[in-house]
């Protein structure tokens, strides 16, 4: 499995950390800058990814797990600060065609706004939820000339949906709503947020993103991606240098 | 109501209000650069309603039923912005509004930024152009020069552009640009089989088609004029066969407007490099005398 995160994403650097001996395999944008890369329309089989420190063909990966938003100027303190923006977008560019074609699970599957699932603003996360027949509380905001200070609501209580499954949701209902929120999404790793606990609790909003660091989370995501699948040997191109 | 999204002299944007008055649609033009004097409310619940307020113009969010977009950032747009903070961010927080009450509202966006996006990444949305029936040309995008070589070896004659939505002219790569390859290692660079032939340019608008023949000798047309080339545009008809592809193609991406780049090879097959989900199309209007700005409005006042 490679996991695709920016180079401070702490809990996708441990989370390589302790399944590095499965074959999990850090990508991050750097890796990017370096000799080997190759992608070919129309030929996903083709495709070449470098990452830690090897090359090999995506499809013989176990999939990949993505955590990284898209590629910004900050990722990439290697380039020229002038030309930081332009390659920054080409790379996001880049990693969205290689995901989108990639014939291997990739989760959250990339969409054309965000490289790791739905990027919705609060509004359509409770629009979503309201569809699915959940209760949604109105969510009020504004641009006013003399004062644009934003109080967002903090979560009281969040659940987590890893595939079919749902972790840390505090009662049935809240559990219910997470799914489906998800499955309406088309978000297979979501975090889901409430204004309350109870069972009358609504969704506030949702981060494609979810909690590495909690042993039920991440035994759900390796479960997902069927880890004895990505612990199979890989094809390694041939030594060269990486260069970069 | 009809949303106009833009600045002031955006030349489509123009057009279509011009459109607008002479079929007498209402429509509400929110002009980015007034930024100082305009307020936004927006509540989603159950419903989406709010306001919004600029000088003492107000449109009520629940009774719009079309939005053309042609914005911009609001704070390079919002004169002051670059020396005062909270102008700025006051500027950033309407275009968040905006794109918020976008995201969630029943009324037609020409054309909503989900669906925009999908222009960049070209690799990304050429796939999808090929899985609606048009030839795309073989693509290479690569850190390795070995590959280029490779590449240029089984097509001949090839070019590199961009990867993703930020423009940049279509060049061919020369032997003389050999020596550049070693600076493939520092970003994805794409490449494409050179593919001969004649440029058209296809709007669609809704069910209504609008094709553009553009002769040129340029490798890119765009920029001919800069470099002392030649470029004739003019009004053409294609093959209906082109026609509905275009149309399928332009749905499948959920654009209401689009502007299609095709290619017609010497061997008669027709190749879809790009869809442009914002199109400045008076470019190609204004030179083929075709009405794409009154297709659009009338597009908008249909709802």
């Amino acid at each position: 499995m490679i996991v695709l995160a920016s180079a401070w994403d702490d809990a996708a650097r441990d989370f390589v950390a302790r399944h590095a001996l499965a074959g999990v395999s850090l990508l991050v944008p750097r890796d990017l800058s370096r000799s080997g890369w190759r992608y070919r329309s129309g030929d996903p089989a083709a495709t070449i990814m470098v990452a830690g420190g090897r090359r090999f063909l995506l499809n013989e990966s176990g999939g990949v797990l993505t955590r990284l938003p898209a590629v910004t100027d900050a990722d990439l303190p290697h380039i020229a600060a002038a030309d930081r923006a332009y390659v920054a977008a080409e790379l996001t560019a880049f990693l969205l065609a290689v995901l989108a074609s990639a014939t291997v699970p990739v989760l959250n599957a990339p969409t054309p706004q965000r490289l790791c699932g739905p990027a919705w603003q609060d509004a359509k996360w409770r629009r979503a939820a309201h569809r699915c027949g959940f209760a949604v509380k109105e969510a009020r905001s504004h641009a006013l000339i003399v004062d644009d200070a934003v109080e967002e609501e903090p979560p009281r209580a969040t659940a987590t949906v890893v595939g079919d499954t749902c972790i840390g949701a505090p009662n049935p209902v809240l559990s219910a709503a997470a799914r489906a929120v998800a499955k309406a999404a088309g978000a297979a790793l979501l975090t889901v947020e409430f204004d309350d606990p109870g069972p009358d609790g609504t969704v506030l909003r949702a981060r494609p993103l979810v909690d590495l660091s909690d042993p039920l989370v991440e035994e759900a995501v390796l479960r997902l991606f069927r880890m004895t699948d990505a612990g199979r040997p890989r094809t390694e191109l041939d030594d060269r240098s990486l260069g970069g | 109501m009809i949303v106009l999204w833009g600045v002031e002299d955006d030349a489509p944007l123009a057009v279509v209000r011009s459109a607008l008055r002479r079929i007498g649609a209402h429509f509400f033009f929110l002009d980015q650069s007034r930024s100082r004097e305009t307020e936004i409310d927006l509540a989603v619940g159950d419903g989406v309603t709010g306001e919004i307020r600029l000088g003492g113009a107000r449109c009520d969010l629940a009774s719009v039923a079309a939005i053309y977009l042609r914005c911009h950032n609001a704070r390079a747009v919002t004169p002051g912005a670059n020396r005062d903070e909270a102008l700025a961010r006051h500027a950033d927080r309407l275009d968040q509004i905006m794109s918020a009450f976008l995201d969630v509202t029943a009324a037609r966006v020409v054309n909503p930024a989900e669906a925009m996006a999908t222009n960049g990444s070209k690799p990304y949305q050429s796939a999808i152009i090929a899985a609606h029936g048009f030839a795309v040309p073989n693509t290479l995008i690569t850190t390795d020069p070995d590959e280029v070589a490779a590449f240029a070896a089984r097509h001949g004659e090839i070019i590199y552009k961009s990867i993703s939505g930020v423009r940049s002219i279509v060049n061919r790569f020369q032997p003389e640009h050999a020596g550049r390859l070693k600076d493939l290692v520092w970003c994805p660079t794409q490449f494409q089989q050179y593919l001969p032939g004649r440029d058209y340019r296809v709007h669609v608008v809704g069910d209504a088609v609008f094709a553009t023949e553009i002769v040129c000798d340029a490798d890119d047309y765009r920029y001919a004029a800069r470099r002392g080339e030649d470029v004739i545009i003019q009004a053409t008809l294609i093959p209906f066969f082109v026609a509905d592809r275009c149309r399928a193609l332009a749905a499948a991406l959920g654009f209401a407007l689009a502007g299609i780049d095709l290619r017609l090879t010497p061997q008669g097959e027709w190749y879809c490099f790009e869809v442009n989900p914002s199109p400045a199309f008076t470019y190609y209007a204004d030179a083929g005398g075709q009405p794409i700005g009154e297709a659009v409005a009338e597009l908008l006042a249909a709802g």
